[in-house]
């Protein structure tokens, strides 16, 4: 399994780099006849070396399993289309930054609340996934509030309540630090680590 | 046959496995303590004891009373109630305080043993029964599945007690294919 891995990859790589170095290198006097011109070869090699890259990287990622690969290469695909086409519906690139932040934002708050939804109530893993959850929330609304600021050209006077909410979201992460920091030290186990290692090795000089 | 002879006899083969045990109600606490003994001073390796039965006092007491060295285990309570019911830590233990409490359990389980030093330890899980009184059986026969696939992927002793109860029949029998060793003590 690793020595196909391995050997995918190599393969892989070779035969883009190969093209990719074809490509850029093209003259059409190399061949007598022109489909393209060295223009348009040397973009195409450029393209094929992101290619290269961004297929590397994946088969990478997923070891080698060509199905996820596949996978991978037709979701990256589809973001690139998306962002292309929402960049040529959306004139202002404000907007589109902001629509674009406000999709992951969503996403991450979809992921959380599946989270904590799974974690066994009065779990402080679900504590602290709550927590995390109103971050995010607070983020979020922070972030409609300060693009409805710009979208409707509102005066400087809406800016007094952004800062509330900026306030607001970092007073959550303050919270959720401390949580986090709380976990840490109740589940972290290295001082009883130490006193295993000590009383394991007392143990064996007895033995001795 | 005593108990000790045969925990040796089933358990000495393998330096991984996961074991279930069922246990007669009127040996249970014997029988555990023996199991204890047998891991921390017979095969000589620190581990885990995760209770959900008795509280770590009267646990840590019974172990000291045979003998057993417990400064090598780390011990998950998840019976003794803390005050504001939230997870406690002390020197010796680690209180998650409700063992309906699954995914604090899981946790604490996967942070002690990556905690414990050396490639030899146990996990020791007391028990099923009271995981059951707390839990819906399904719930309790996924959390033991996914602590078997655990156990594995941690490459411990792994001992799941239970006791033998009739009513408790058709759950073992199910959980009996995620185990290596099956054991009627």
């Amino acid at each position: 399994m690793e020595k196909e891995f391995v050997k995918k990859t190599v393969l892989t790589g070779a035969l883009f780099l190969l093209l990719a170095m074809v490509l850029v290198n093209y003259k059409p006097e190399m061949t007598g006849f022109s489909i393209f011109d060295g223009t348009s070869a040397k973009q195409i090699g450029m393209g094929l070396l992101f290619l290269a890259a961004v297929t590397l990287l994946f088969i990478m990622l997923n070891k080698g399993k060509t199905k996820e690969v596949i996978k991978n290469i037709l979701g990256a695909a589809a973001i690139l289309i998306g962002v292309y086409a929402a960049s040529t519906l959306i004139p202002s690139a404000d907007m589109l930054i902001a629509a674009l932040s406000l999709t992951f934002g969503i996403m991450a708050l979809i992921w959380v609340w599946r989270a904590k939804n799974a974690f066994s109530m009065g779990s402080q893993l679900r504590d602290f996934t709550g927590s995390f959850l109103s971050c995010l929330v607070a983020v979020l609304i922070f972030s409609l509030y300060d693009n409805a600021i710009a979208i409707f050209s509102l005066d400087s006077s809406w800016a007094y309540g952004k800062y509330v909410l900026i306030t607001i979201a970092y007073i959550n992460f303050a919270v959720t630090a401390y949580k986090m920091r709380k976990l840490g030290d109740v589940f972290g186990f290295s001082e009883q680590s130490l006193k295993i290692k000590k009383a394991m090795k007392a143990r064996m000089q007895r033995t001795r | 046959m005593d108990l000790k002879e045969e925990l040796k006899k089933k358990l000495s083969s393998s330096s991984e496995y996961v074991a279930l045990a069922t246990v007669e109600p009127k040996n249970y606490q014997a029988t555990n303590i023996e199991i204890i003994s047998y891991l921390v001073s017979d095969e000589k390796i620190p581990g885990v004891y995760v209770t959900l039965n008795k509280p770590f006092s009267y646990v840590e007491r019974a172990l000291i009373n045979r003998k057993v060295d417990t400064d090598v285990i780390v011990f998950i309570d998840a019976v003794t109630k803390i005050a504001g019911g939230s997870v406690e830590k002390t020197k010796k233990c680690l209180y998650i305080g409700n063992p309906e409490n699954l995914s604090d359990i899981s946790m604490a389980m996967d942070q002690a043993i990556s905690a414990i030093p050396g490639d030899q330890k146990f996990l020791f899980f007391d028990s099923l029964d009271t995981l059951l009184l707390y839990n819906k059986p399904q719930t309790v026969a996924k959390f033991i599945h996914f602590l078997s696939g655990k156990m594995r992927i941690w490459k411990i002793r792994g001992i799941i007690i239970s006791l033998s109860k009739a009513s408790n029949r058709e759950l073992i029998d199910d959980l009996m294919q995620f185990c290596d060793i099956s054991m009627e003590l």
